[in-house]
């Protein structure tokens, strides 16, 4: 991947970061909310529009880039979850709503296994709220972003070990409150 | 990604099914993200307009061919367009002109003839050493192989039920080429192997009611972005060179699959 040459003030080189990195971010803004929709694309073009703000602060290549942009992103959304704490419901309804229409469906699942899939994927995401934001952040960054142990621990300025520690406590933690067979 | 676990199954799944469950959580925008930064600062100046446009128009007129012929059977597809990106463009609708397209570029379809070469004929011609996937999809074989040398690019084509897939690979240093989008089409970055890669469903076709206009040195058409054209492409780079999957047909092959072979090919 070609390496940052020039100061993020070019819009053009800006607009290709944004292209590159605009779906990571909104993933990541995703797993750290779980919804609604309307509000992770609202917190999605802030962060770029933040960034472009400060974007004479930054100076990096394109992985610190990314890492940049999830740190703006990660503020926002510990604010507006300040700002939302009154309204709890009304985000966990939102949540279910919008899974369905976000997942992209794969042709070749059966209708049945679509479903199943889409009832675990909604039970890991009320197992996921129930996580320290720490945690879940870990968790996005290992699974939906398909960061590797190494990177987060350089993007978080934590030991590797201590990284695939807080992993593997959260998968258990996640597995021992999964729902019973009402769940 | 492992699923030892049965999902349909009550109780725990492993842990292995939970990273698994993790791993599928990939929701994509809805158009409303892309209207929101539709006129954010960096937007106001689009990169593409900064690409010659003799090279935009070219590889416009490579993608424009390939959705042209997907209805017919088999798939005349060209592709001519190997490049290292895509570049949104502006708007999800633009004209074109095929006045530049040499009959050379315009015979570059889907058929065994334009393929002529075996895998090793290609790398003695082109200069380097083709890569072939260890692995292909159930029903996919390889047609045969092309070498493109205006742009130093190896095009393998191969076909399976119902769709046709070009592979094309191409070292970095011969250039940058471009691949237009249309302004909505959504880049999923993917990872591959670890390796950094991006993908794109869809295509441009000529807009329907619009018949090209001749004019005296060009024929122009007016196409449009489809980003529900049964055509999938990934693009990555790895070792020094450019690697591009391209599937077309009602059948074709999707990320998933694509992933996959592009997998098996950096094994």
């Amino acid at each position: 991947m070609a390496q940052i040459n020039r100061p993020l003030q070019d819009p053009a080189i800006f607009a290709q970061l944004y292209e590159q990195y605009h779906l990571a971010v909104f993933r990541f803004i995703y797993g750290l909310t779980g919804g609604p929709l309307h509000e992770v694309e609202d917190l999605t073009a802030d962060t770029f529009l933040r960034a472009w703000k400060a974007r004479g602060h930054f100076a990096g290549e394109p992985r610190a880039v990314l890492s940049w942009l999830l740190t703006i992103a990660r503020h926002l959304v510990i604010d507006a979850a300040r700002r939302r704490k009154s309204h709890p419901d009304e985000q966990l309804c939102a949540e279910l709503d919008d899974y369905q229409q976000l997942l992209p469906v794969e042709a070749a699942d059966s209708a049945e296994k679509q479903v199943i899939h889409h009832e675990q994927v909604r039970a890991l995401l009320h197992r996921l709220s129930d996580l320290p934001a720490e945690r879940r952040e870990l968790l996005v960054l290992r699974y939906m972003l398909g960061w590797r142990v190494n990177e987060i621990a350089a993007h978080l300025g934590m030991p590797e070990n201590t990284i695939s520690v807080y992993l593997r406590r959260s998968l258990e933690q996640i597995r021992a409150h999964w729902p019973g067979e009402h769940g | 990604m492992n699923s030892d676990s049965d999902p349909t199954q009550p109780g725990s799944p492993s842990i292995e099914h939970i990273e698994h469950l993790l791993r599928s959580i990939q929701p994509l925008p809805s158009p409303r993200l892309y209207r929101l930064l539709a006129s954010a600062p960096w937007q106001k100046r689009s990169v593409l307009v900064r690409a010659p446009k003799w090279a935009v128009g070219i590889l416009l007129i490579g993608c424009i061919l390939l959705a042209s012929f997907l209805i017919s059977a088999p798939l005349r597809a060209v592709a001519r367009t190997w490049v290292q990106y895509f570049l949104p463009d502006r708007q999800d609708s633009m004209q074109v002109s095929l006045g530049d397209l040499s009959p050379p570029e315009l015979s570059q379809v889907a058929s065994a003839e334009n393929f002529p070469f075996s895998v090793e004929q290609a790398s003695r011609r082109a200069g380097f050493s083709v890569r072939l996937p260890d692995a292909l999809l159930p029903g996919m074989s390889l047609v045969g192989a092309r070498v493109e040398d205006h742009t130093a690019s190896v095009v393998l084509l191969f076909t399976g039920a119902g769709y046709n897939l070009f592979l094309s690979q191409r070292p970095l240093d011969a250039g940058a080429e471009y691949f237009s989008i249309g302004s909505s089409a959504v880049v999923e970055e993917v990872w591959i192997a670890g390796i950094r890669g991006e993908y794109v469903s869809g295509g441009w076709v000529k807009q329907s009611g619009s018949p090209p206009t001749q004019s005296a040195n060009s024929q122009d058409l007016h196409v449009q972005w489809d980003g529900l054209l049964p055509q999938h492409t990934l693009r990555w780079q790895s070792a020094g060179y450019a690697f591009q999957l391209r599937s077309t047909g009602s059948e074709s092959p999707q990320k998933t699959d694509l992933i996959a072979l592009a997998e098996a090919l950096i094994r």
